[in-house]
């Protein structure tokens, strides 16, 4: 039985954010991250506990006493210490590789002929982890992963040594630098190379050269006299490792005006176009974009504005949004679910809807293409996502989970019986478990933590040292109860009451995600000993002074999206994913407000995603130096 | 330092005593490898192997106490004991416990001579799930309780990434192509971001997954044969960097470390891509496989190539002990977690006695059978450690099971069992009413046993952030752990373990 005891929270979930805000603490005992199991990769150890640490430094978040109250706390002169240049992540420099080849070559094929032949190299690149730390022990957004190892340097370098080269081709190097740069004529070869430099390190820099930094660049080129493909190779790769290629260099320009913090600045143009080009498209800016910024017409407030739509109505836009709604729910997390087919439990458990090796993904990609839905073609708000009926299976494995016809990706989707699955958490990517059990206890945690934002305390030392016997003839949900629910023990303050409810309001789906309305009883060769009734009423406490009952899911997504919890704490999380790190509990207010009553007054998904790029701080920058840091 | 060398007849030689029928290195080593003698100046070896969760039973982890001989009085109230190793051999079969057997041709007298099984060193409060407490990083924890999560900032170095970097470990980096090699699973290695200034964030060090990618790393295709036509632009890309970090553009204190940082790399990339590792000769690269135990078994061949020739004298190996036995479930909570179940222990018991035999046993063997001087083999150059995650309660680091082979150049005494616990009323860790065990000598102070074994003095990890003054690793010892150590224990930390240093 997949179960494991949590306790010592003694009651106490934090309801009223101020002073530790919804998932502002760290949060994660649950040892999902990194644990060496099987081939090296991080087990889920997901159910050890829930807990979380309580209040950690104030979460920006207006309480005030009343846990009710789920607003942030806006001071536009509290300081943001510590910044520094964020790196390019791994799918930002493919990205930018590509565009830039593409823009250089003026031919997008070549582009992707010269990004193929680098495959090697790019895939030794270190991979992006999504970044685990105290907030968020499960592992957060890839963006936050900053680290730069030997790999990272190391990598990036023998890609810019392999493209330069393969960029230097005769026919390659006419196309990229002109005729000029082959023509065999030496009269013009300084030119050639100068403009070279001017014009395609200004795109690998992403900004214009300087005169400086023109003669450092043929410093590269070194003394050669004539035309010298390796010559050009070592400026490109010389270019392909500058700090302003792999890294977001921002200098800023003036200083902001009124109550900001002291040593905060504008970003100049040509920054606040790499900030809007990485946010949106994880990319270089495009010539429109680039234009807007040589001219200075970006930063002018109209002008800005209509790039920010511009690139947000961009298709490029909706990748980078998936990738954070991947992050966001944490879908990696789902097991493969087919390790376990050939086990006679598990086949006597899945029947005819036997997991074959793709059904992993695709209830990874339901989940997300119902977001991709809700956002872009219905233009919905949370409360539509948490509780619409509509379905995504673009497989037969997934609509027959469902009993659903299979959705063509571009129709009408189909759609459950009213209130019989609704919204995003009761879809299959939130109940599989690659097992013939549910896990009731992992799916509150999930809501409790990332729906919701709320921290849940460790766990007592070895609760899980003594689980009591079990006997075959309990549901899953009557298991968890005898576990973690005995009155009196240490688990049952955060089980009984902030847990295991909001898990028991799915078990009528089962371990595949398939709806049922009892429960199969195995024995451990796979023979059926009986069936359990089921039981999905609970008292969810949305907040913790609230005991309505819920029935099932219908009743849960309600609470939910009845709270402005879930808007706030998804404000939180789009906040950590557009600014590439955690939120300062005092300085970040404002934009967490901003974005959590862009969604949380009527608004939409797309309301909340464009209003970031809006926010002030968006276009701004601290340069204010921690104590601790380097002179 | 002695000089060693290594030939292809002394290659084949030692490749004669590989066990388990295999060849040495099947897949890395080609016909005219080792074609030509070379020198080089190894020094001490380190390679740590790490399992995660433990849970494993003492009984079935560490040999029968009727082993124990000696005793000494290590700090009055604490007395300590040890004893030789001595195998037992059932038909082809040999072990000193339940989980430390293998093939009696592979774990032989020899071999069993050159081990050390270490019982008794604790992570002293409630840490759970790590994986940074094995190298010294116990900031790497989970969280899964208060005394784990209160720590959880405060991150330190890990001893391979301090050895890495260390003046003192590596007085030569000729032919070192890599300082340390982590491979197999995350979270094990950390060290700063500016390595050489020990400087900047602590940051994880990624392990290389594949055994591809850990040989491009370690065996990397090095400068052409013929003479370079054009200076190589490491330098001048530095300098891009510098020009950067001391310009009068505006940059915060962060940006100047992010710049710093990355100048740090690229000097020790530059110094990689000078660097020839003619010992290894003309490798050939092993191939890629989605199967986990192959390869681990993979990654285990590049590790041993790499430390035979020098091309680095660090690896640390994350190894999953579910892979190792049969099981379509969740091994941490069905099995790990229900440890002190017969049939869950039976499992654990089953995976750990197969992460021995056919990981560490065999690395060891491998490198055993590697002779590099006369008489003395490259295992005995190296010290290999196992460590797990927990003691036989998983969350519970009390008696980390702690094996190692190999003298480390000389610097162990080796072939014995050795029981730090103190075995009275006093030395018992309770929680309450319930009683865990018996507790014993400090992890810390096997980290810092390991330091000084490679070199490294104390000097120059003592006074490292968040260390305490004694050993290596945060010094937090929690209540229930504390009124069972007898004064001494912790004062202790830095010394070498006792019975250990030959």
């Amino acid at each position: 039985m997949a179960l494991l005891l949590l306790g010592g929270c003694g009651g106490a979930i934090d309801g009223n954010p101020n002073g530790a805000g919804p998932g502002q603490g760290p949060d994660g005992n649950d040892g999902s991250e990194s644990a060496i199991v099987g081939d090296g990769t991080p087990s889920d150890r997901s159910d050890d506990a829930a807990g979380g640490q309580g209040p950690t430094d104030g979460s920006g978040l207006d309480g005030q006493g009343n846990p009710r109250d789920v607003g942030f706390i806006c001071d536009p002169s509290a300081a943001l210490e510590g910044q520094s240049f964020r790196r390019l992540t791994q799918r930002q420099y493919r990205n930018t590789l590509e565009d830039l080849l593409a823009q250089g070559l003026g031919d997008a094929g070549q582009a992707r002929a010269v990004m193929d032949a680098l495959q090697s190299r790019l895939a030794a690149l270190p991979p992006d982890e999504r970044f685990r730390s105290a907030e968020d022990l499960h592992g957060s957004y890839r963006r936050l992963d900053q680290a730069v190892g030997q790999g990272h340097t190391e990598g990036w370098y023998r890609v810019s040594v392999d493209a330069a080269v393969l960029l230097t081709e005769p026919a390659r190097l006419t196309q990229l630098a002109g005729t000029c740069a082959t023509d065999g004529v030496a009269d013009n070869d300084d030119a050639c190379l100068d403009a070279f430099i001017d014009d395609f390190g200004a795109r690998v820099l992403r900004r214009p050269v300087d005169a400086e930094e023109r003669a450092f660049y043929r410093g590269f080129y070194g003394t050669t006299v004539g035309e010298d493909p390796a010559g050009y190779a070592d400026v490109i790769a010389g270019m392909l490792n500058a700090p302003q290629f792999l890294y977001m260099v921002e200098h800023g320009q003036d200083d902001v005006a009124g109550d900001a913090p002291p040593e905060t600045f504008e970003l100049s143009a040509f920054e606040l176009a790499s900030r809007l080009s990485y946010h949106f498209w994880d990319s270089m800016p495009d010539d429109t974009l680039w234009e807007a910024a040589a001219s200075g017409a970006l930063l002018d407030d109209a002008e800005y504005e209509a790039q920010v739509e511009r690139l947000f109505a961009d298709p490029r836009t909706r990748a980078t949004v998936r990738e954070f709604h991947r992050d966001w729910l944490k879908l990696e997390d789902l097991v493969e679910l087919d390790t376990n087919v050939g086990f006679p439990v598990f086949e006597t458990f899945a029947g005819d809807d036997l997991p074959g090796p793709d059904l992993r993904e695709q209830m990874i990609d339901e989940a997300l293409d119902m977001l991709d839905h809700h956002v872009w073609e219905q233009s919905s708000d949370l409360t539509s996502v948490l509780t619409s009926d509509q379905a995504y299976p673009r497989s037969a494995a997934l609509a027959a989970i469902y009993e659903l016809p299979v959705w063509d990706g571009a129709g009408e989707p189909p759609a459950f019986a009213a209130d019989a699955r609704p919204g995003l958490l009761s879809r299959a990517a939130f109940l599989a478990t690659g097992s013939a059990s549910t896990r009731p206890i992992m799916k509150g945690v999930f809501i409790r933590r990332n729906i919701l934002c709320d921290t849940i305390p460790p766990p007592p030392d070895n609760a899980a040292a003594n689980p009591p016997d079990l006997s075959e003839d309990l549901s899953t949900r009557e298991v968890v109860e005898e576990l973690t629910e005995q009155d009196g023990s240490v688990c049952a303050g955060c089980h009984a009451t902030n847990i295991n409810p909001l898990g028991f309001a799915t078990e009528g789906f089962d371990a595949l995600g398939r709806a049922r309305t009892e429960q199969m009883l195995l024995t451990e060769e796979g023979a059926v000993v009986g069936m359990a009734q089921l039981d999905t009423s609970s008292v969810p406490r949305i907040f913790p002074d609230d005991e309505t009952v819920s029935e099932g899911p219908a009743d849960l997504m309600g609470l939910i999206a009845d709270s402005g919890k879930a808007e706030a704490c998804l404000a939180r999380h789009y906040f950590r994913f557009s600014f590439g790190r955690f939120e300062d509990a005092g300085a970040d207010g404002c934009v967490l407000e901003t974005l959590r009553t862009a969604i949380a007054q009527g608004g939409s998904f797309q309301d909340m995603l464009l209003a970031v790029a809006l926010t002030p701080e968006f276009r701004q920058r601290s340069f204010a130096t921690a104590s601790q840091e380097a002179p | 330092m002695k000089k060693v060398v290594i030939s292809r007849r002394q290659f084949l030689r030692g490749s004669g005593g590989v066990a388990l029928g295999l060849p040495f290195l099947p897949s890395l080593v080609p016909g005219k490898a080792w074609a030509q003698e070379v020198s080089f100046d190894p020094g001490p070896r380190f390679l740590m192997m790490c399992t995660g969760h433990g849970g494993v039973l003492e009984s079935s982890m560490f040999p029968d106490e009727s082993m124990m001989g000696e005793s000494m009085t290590l700090y009055p109230g604490l007395d300590i004991r040890r004893g030789d190793l001595m195998r037992t051999v059932n038909g082809d079969r040999a072990q000193l416990s339940t989980v430390l057997s293998g093939s009696a041709d592979v774990l032989t007298d020899q071999l069993v001579g050159k081990m050390n099984v270490l019982w008794g060193l604790d992570i002293p409060f409630y840490i759970a799930h790590h994986t940074g407490g094995h190298l010294g990083n116990f900031a790497r924890n989970d969280g899964n309780g208060p005394d784990g999560r209160g720590i959880q900032q405060q991150h330190m170095p890990t001893i391979d990434q301090l050895m890495a970097w260390s003046p003192s470990f590596y007085t030569s980096l000729t032919g070192v192509t890599e300082r340390a090699l982590i491979v197999g699973g995350n979270g094990l290695s950390w060290g700063y971001s500016n390595p050489s200034a020990a400087s900047g964030n602590i940051q994880e060090v990624a392990a290389l997954r594949d055994a591809p990618n850990a040989f491009d790393r370690v065996f990397p295709a090095g400068p052409p044969t013929s003479e370079p036509t054009r200076p190589p632009i490491v330098d001048r890309v530095i300098e891009g960097y510098r020009s950067l970090r001391q310009g009068n553009r505006r940059l915060s204190g962060a940006d100047r470390q992010r710049l710093d940082d990355h100048m740090d790399r690229l000097a020790e990339l530059q110094r990689r891509l000078t660097t020839v590792n003619a010992a290894c000769g003309d490798v050939t690269a092993p191939g890629f496989t989605q199967d986990p135990i192959e390869r681990t078994r993979l990654l285990g061949e590049v590790v041993t190539a790499a430390l035979t020739c020098g091309a680095t004298r660090i690896a640390v190996m994350g190894v999953g002990e579910d892979q190792y036995v049969p099981f379509a479930g969740d091994w941490h909570q069905q099995v790990a977690h229900q440890w002190q179940l017969d049939g869950p222990q039976a499992q654990l018991v089953e995976a750990n006695q197969a992460v021995f035999e056919r990981v560490f046993l065999d690395l060891a063997s491998r490198l055993d059978g590697i002779e590099e001087a006369p008489g003395q083999t490259v295992l005995d150059g190296t010290l290999m450690a196992w460590t797990q995650e927990s003691g036989e309660m998983t969350h519970e680091a009390r008696s980390i099971p702690t094996v190692t082979f190999g003298s480390g150049g000389g610097f162990f005494r080796t072939g014995q069992f050795v029981d730090y616990r103190n075995r009275t009323d006093r030395g018992t860790r309770r929680n309450g009413q319930r009683v865990f065990g018996y507790t014993g000598l400090l992890y810390n102070q096997f980290l810092a046993t390991c330091l000084q074994s490679m070199g490294v003095p104390q000097s120059e990890w003592q006074s490292i952030a968040n260390n305490g003054a004694t050993g290596y690793g945060v010094p937090l010892v929690n209540d229930q752990y504390s009124v069972t150590h007898v004064s001494g224990v912790v004062d202790g930390a830095s010394d070498v373990l006792p019975f250990l240093q030959a």
